[in-house]
Parts: C-alpha cells; sequence; structure tokens
C-alpha cells in the first residue's frame, strides 16, 4: 500500500522529528515569545508555566500510560470534575483535607475500575466504551454538586502544596513538586517495573502477550486504575490552586489535552512505547500555546485551534509513519 | 466461540434483538402515559416532542451513515452550532439579506465536511480523535464571532417567513418532522438502493476488501463526512428557525447524544451494518427520555447520564447478539 522509502537517511530524520517534535515546538515557541512578547524571559514566567501545567501533567502521564497499553482514556476531565467536586464538598463540610483527598481518591480507583472492566472484560472498544463513561461521570459530577460554583476554604497542608512559594529557590511554587513527583513515578513505572513491560507489551500486540503469559485484562484495568488517580490528584489540584469548586468546568477537555501531549510526545495512539519526556514536554507545550495566545492578546479559544492543529499533526505525522 | 447461556427459546431472542429498541419505545410510552396521563398525551406536548428531535434527527442520519462507514463524527454539533452563528452573524452584522444569509449559512456545512474527510481520509487521522479537534475549532470560531455572546435577530417579515419552516405545522404535524422522515426516506434508499451506498456499507465491513473490490475507500469516507456535515449544517438552520438567535453553547452535547441515538436505533459501532429507518426509533426513544425527565423535574445532567446508560446498555446487548 505504503511507497518504499529509498532513503534510510530521510527515515530516520523522520523518526528523529517524530520523536522529539514535542521538544522541537517548545523550543520554537519560547525563541517565538522571547522575541517578540514582553517580559517573557523572566523566572516568573518558568514558574507560572509549570504550575499551570500541573494538572495536565498528572493527565498526561496518566494517559501516556492508558495509550501506550493501546487503549484511550476520555474520561480524564469528568474524572477530574468528580475527584474535585466529591473533596471540595467534603471539605466545606469540615472534613480534614487529607481525608477528604483519600476519599476522592478511592472514588478515583473505582472509577478507574469500571473503566477498565468496560474495556478489558465487557470487550468494549476504547473509544466507544470512554465516550460513554466521559458523559456519565461528568453528569455524575454535575449532579452531585447541582452544578454549582462554590469556594474552597485553602489553609493548611493544602495551601502549602497548591498556593505557596519557596522564597529561596527563586520563588518556586511548591505545586513543581507533585508534578515532579508524578513524572518520576510515572518513569518509574514504565523503567523499573513489570508492570511497565507489561503495558507496552499489551500496546504492542494483545495476543502475543496474552501467549507470553501477560494477563491482558489485568493490564488494562491497572491502567485504567492508574490514570483515573492521577487524574483525580490532578483535579484536586487545580482546585486547590484555582480555590474554586466547579463541576461543569473543570478538566473539560482534559483528556484532548492530554490526548494531545502524548501523541505529540512521540507515543504511538496504536500502543508500545510510552516516551514520557515526550509527553511532559507536549504537556508543557499545551500550556505555553495558552500562554503565547495570551501574551499577543487573542481570545482564549484560538488556543484551542492551535492545539487542535498541534492534535491533528502529531497523529497524521505518526499514520504517515506506518509502512 | 464459547456456548453462551441461552434463555427462552431462540425465536424470541431473535424478536427481542431485532425490535428490542420499539419495545422500549412502547414501554416509555406507557409509562410515561401511566405516570403522566394528561399532559403527556395531549397533542401540544407530543408535537412539541416531535418538532424537537426532528432537527436532531436530521443531524443523526449524517452520523448513522458515518458510523455505518466505520467512522465516527463528533462534530456534527458544533457544525450545527456553527451554521446556526454564521446565519446570527450574516443576518444581523453584516445585514446581508435572509436568502444570502441561509446560503452563505449552508456553505458552512460542505467546508466543514471536506476538512473532516480530508483529515480523516488523506491524512488518515482517527476519526474521533480527529472530529473532536475539528469540532474544539468550530467551537472556538463559533465564541469569537460574537465575543462569547450570542447574537440576537432582530424580526422582520422575510425572517417571519424563516421561521416558517421550523415553527409551523402541516395538517396539525410539525413540518420539520415531516421534512426529517422525508430525508430519512431519501438516505435509506440512498444507502439501499444506489452503489454509493453500498460502498459505505463496504467501506464500514472491511475497507481492504472493499478497496480490491475496487471501491475508492478515500473518496467514499470523504463523501460520507461531506454527507454528514451538510446534514448537521442543515439541521443547524432548522434550529436557529426555531430558536432565533445565534447561540455558540448550543448543541454542545449533540457529539456524543447523536452517536448514542444512531446505536440505540441499531447501528453497530463497528461500522458494515444499520439501518437508516432505525434513526426514527433513536430519536424518537432520545426525546422521550428528555420529555420524561423534564415532566418529572429533573435537571439537564440526569438526561445526560440516563442518555449515557442507555447507549452503555444498547452497545452490550449489540456484543451479546453478535
Amino acid at each position: 500500500m505504503e511507497m518504499t522509502k529509498p532513503f534510510r537517511r530521510n527515515l530516520s530524520f523522520r523518526s528523529f522529528f517524530i520523536n522529539n517534535a514535542a521538544l522541537l515546538m517548545c523550543v520554537l515557541l519560547v525563541i517565538y515569545n522571547g522575541i517578540f512578547s514582553n517580559n517573557f524571559m523572566r523566572i516568573n514566567t518558568l514558574w507560572n508555566l509549570l504550575s499551570q501545567t500541573a494538572a495536565l501533567m498528572f493527565a498526561a502521564m496518566g494517559q501516556t500510560l492508558v495509550i501506550s497499553s493501546g487503549c484511550t482514556d476520555l474520561s480524564i476531565g469528568s474524572t477530574m470534575a468528580i475527584a474535585s467536586s466529591v473533596c471540595g464538598t467534603l471539605m466545606r463540610a469540615g472534613w480534614n483535607a487529607g481525608i477528604a483527598i483519600l476519599v476522592s481518591l478511592i472514588i478515583c480507583v473505582i472509577i478507574g475500575l469500571l473503566n477498565g472492566t468496560l474495556v478489558a472484560h465487557l470487550h468494549i472498544q476504547p473509544m466507544v466504551a470512554m465516550l460513554v463513561s466521559r458523559m456519565v461521570w461528568r453528569a455524575v459530577a454535575n449532579i452531585y454538586t447541582k452544578g454549582i460554583t462554590q469556594s474552597i476554604e485553602t489553609d493548611g497542608i493544602v495551601k502549602l502544596i497548591a498556593q505557596t512559594r519557596i522564597v529561596s529557590l527563586a520563588r518556586m511554587p511548591v505545586i513543581v513538586i507533585p508534578m515532579l513527583l508524578v513524572v518520576l513515578i510515572t518513569v518509574f513505572i514504565v523503567k523499573k517495573m513489570k508492570l511497565g513491560r507489561k503495558i507496552e507489551a499489551v500496546g504492542n500486540n494483545q495476543r502475543t502477550a496474552y501467549l507470553c503469559g501477560v494477563s491482558v485484562a489485568g493490564t488494562i484495568l491497572t491502567v485504567y486504575v492508574l490514570s483515573a488517580c492521577f487524574a483525580g490528584v490532578g483535579g484536586m489540584l487545580e482546585m486547590f490552586r484555582s480555590s474554586s469548586m466547579d463541576s461543569n468546568t473543570v478538566g473539560i477537555d482534559f483528556e484532548m489535552f492530554a490526548i494531545a501531549a502524548a501523541t505529540i510526545g512521540g507515543t504511538n495512539m496504536r500502543g508500545g512505547k510510552a516516551r514520557i519526556m515526550g509527553s511532559v514536554f507536549g504537556a508543557l507545550l499545551m500550556t505555553l500555546i495558552t500562554m503565547t495566545v495570551n501574551y499577543a492578546n487573542i481570545t482564549y479559544e484560538m488556543a484551542n485551534v492551535f492545539k487542535a492543529a498541534v492534535i491533528v499533526f502529531a497523529i497524521a505525522l505518526q499514520s504517515s509513519e506506518k509502512s | 466461540m464459547t456456548e453462551q447461556k441461552t434463555f427462552g427459546n431462540a425465536k424470541l431472542r431473535k424478536f427481542l434483538s431485532d425490535k428490542g429498541t420499539i419495545l422500549v419505545l412502547i414501554a416509555m410510552v406507557v409509562v410515561s402515559t401511566i405516570l403522566y396521563g394528561n399532559t403527556f398525551l395531549s397533542w401540544s406536548n407530543i408535537s412539541n416532542v416531535l418538532r424537537q428531535i426532528s432537527w436532531y434527527g436530521m443531524a443523526a442520519i449524517g452520523v448513522n451513515l458515518c458510523i455505518i462507514s466505520g467512522g465516527r463524527d463528533v462534530s456534527a454539533g458544533n457544525c450545527a452550532m456553527l451554521t446556526g452563528m454564521v446565519f446570527a452573524y450574516c443576518y444581523s452584522m453584516l445585514n446581508l439579506g435572509v436568502v444570502l444569509s441561509v446560503v452563505i449559512s449552508l456553505l458552512v456545512g460542505p467546508v466543514v465536511g471536506l476538512l473532516n474527510g480530508f483529515i480523516i481520509a488523506k491524512l488518515n487521522v482517527r476519526a474521533m480523535i480527529a472530529t473532536l479537534s475539528t469540532g474544539w475549532v468550530f467551537c472556538a470560531i463559533g465564541l469569537m464571532m460574537n465575543n462569547n455572546w450570542t447574537i440576537s435577530m432582530k424580526s422582520s417579515p422575510a425572517l417571519e417567513k424563516f421561521y416558517w419552516i421550523s415553527r409551523s405545522n402541516i395538517l396539525g404535524v410539525p413540518t420539520p418532522f415531516l421534512i426529517f422522515l422525508a430525508l430519512v426516506f431519501f438516505f435509506w434508499i440512498f444507502a439501499t438502493r444506489t452503489s454509493m451506498g453500498r460502498a459505505i456499507y463496504a467501506v464500514g465491513g472491511d475497507p481492504e476488501s472493499a478497496a480490491m473490490m475496487g471501491i475508492n475507500v478515500v473518496k467514499t469516507k470523504m463523501i460520507v463526512h461531506l454527507i454528514c456535515s451538510c446534514l448537521a449544517c442543515v439541521a443547524g438552520i432548522f434550529l436557529v428557525a426555531r430558536t432565533s438567535i445565534g447561540d455558540p453553547a448550543s448543541c454542545s452535547q449533540w457529539g456524543f447524544t447523536l452517536m448514542s441515538t444512531v446505536v440505540i436505533g441499531g447501528t453497530r459501532m463497528r461500522g458494515g451494518s444499520g439501518d437508516i429507518r432505525g434513526i426514527i426509533v433513536g430519536v424518537l426513544i432520545y426525546g422521550m427520555i428528555a420529555n420524561i425527565l423534564s415532566m418529572a423535574g429533573l435537571s439537564i445532567y440526569w438526561q445526560n447520564l440516563i442518555t449515557g446508560l442507555v447507549l452503555l446498555v444498547a452497545i452490550l446487548t449489540q456484543k451479546r447478539q453478535s
């Protein structure tokens, strides 16, 4: 079907570009902003960039694992909504923040198990199954909060994590630390744990993985649970950062940003190798696009247009790579 | 395959799987008659339901063709919204006449369809991701048209004539519903009696064998997305004639609910099978859910929840049959 590619050098350049597209585009955007945007080249811009990316980074890490196992999780945004609204409602009711966070994490595990069951045990196509769960979970979150926006009292540990800065470290926001942690955890899972190998094996070829003794259903379940938990933490961070709880808008379209981050980072939509660092730069790229649009004084909606272009570009690049 | 547990006899199972959705519809009618007797059975309520599902159904026909061809289209709702916004923009902001505004807004469909078709068929991007992304773009364009605000339209005699298409009745039946039925009939003939229609089924069943039989897969996919967007565009025209306002927030849920309507109507998500006529049952059930919930005084969120669950049940029953 596909033409044979005569030049090997050409091919390796192409795969180099595909694998590093996110980094290259980040660098391009930084250079562009450095030249055209006022006040861009400051340390505070970096901290803003990182703290705005925090929630998306969690979503992107989960999504990268799911995509590398050959599935897709479209319910990330809705899971964020549920986690943040449960945690927020409990905290408003006077619960200890730690316990509230724990309860919403347990709920995230349940959501992940249900999502995984749809795909792994009921054998519904991941896209279709996630379509259902995206709609249902968002509706559940909205029914739970009655769709009302409420403010959250942030104090103690919550304030420490989400709204303070470390003065001695060039005023670095503390929220960067959980973000780095999730990246390290994901790298550890992929590089050092058996689970990482299993995920990539299932993503490469389910049948082969099954014949090699990998529990395909178990792996897919684990991946969805991880993704839901990461998404839940991301949703709560987003809520703490803005100190308001809004089940209608929190995490909306985050699943798509996460897909964009993962695909532009070089993780193939058909499954296989998970490129964590690619996804990290992909997530940063998404926030950079928003920041660039803000700096250029264009309406916020234009950011989504650019992000959509990035997604289509990244996946088209991947499909053309197929021999 | 492993032997499945069977209940009842084979005939009953077959009847249930073929006519199950119609039975569900009848059950819903009976239940709502018992619960809300006169309010539900009044002709004003029924014609209201029929009117509201008709433009929704028009868009669903296109999505149905898309799914039959093995594709997905979740940008149909955004396309309908954009059409309404373009109409309102042309009429109110640019002061073009009604006829010219309709013509310009009808161009939205082909443009959207060609864009979707190009990305999906030529660039080989997964239909779901592609249409989700393009849906964002249309959404963004719609929002930018009047800085996130709705566009209202000043009434005029010509505009009142335009409103006629979705506000009038013919023999007591809402006109848009009749047009919807006509479109269903037309596309049923198209899908079953023309070579293009058969090609759509073939591509949905197995693209590779379809290509070997000499069907141009890329062209077929392009045409399907073109039809889908054009129908969504027509739906948008009817919607704006009903609401008389260009609203960037309208139809935002359509992308997902349309797909569930199609699946409830009996089309398999895998592609290659399905009946355009099933859409009528699908949209009736969808409209009934909305109607019952609004009579019960429940919020829109419940509607999303229940539509999602109904979709899940429909998919699972399809799995059982295959």
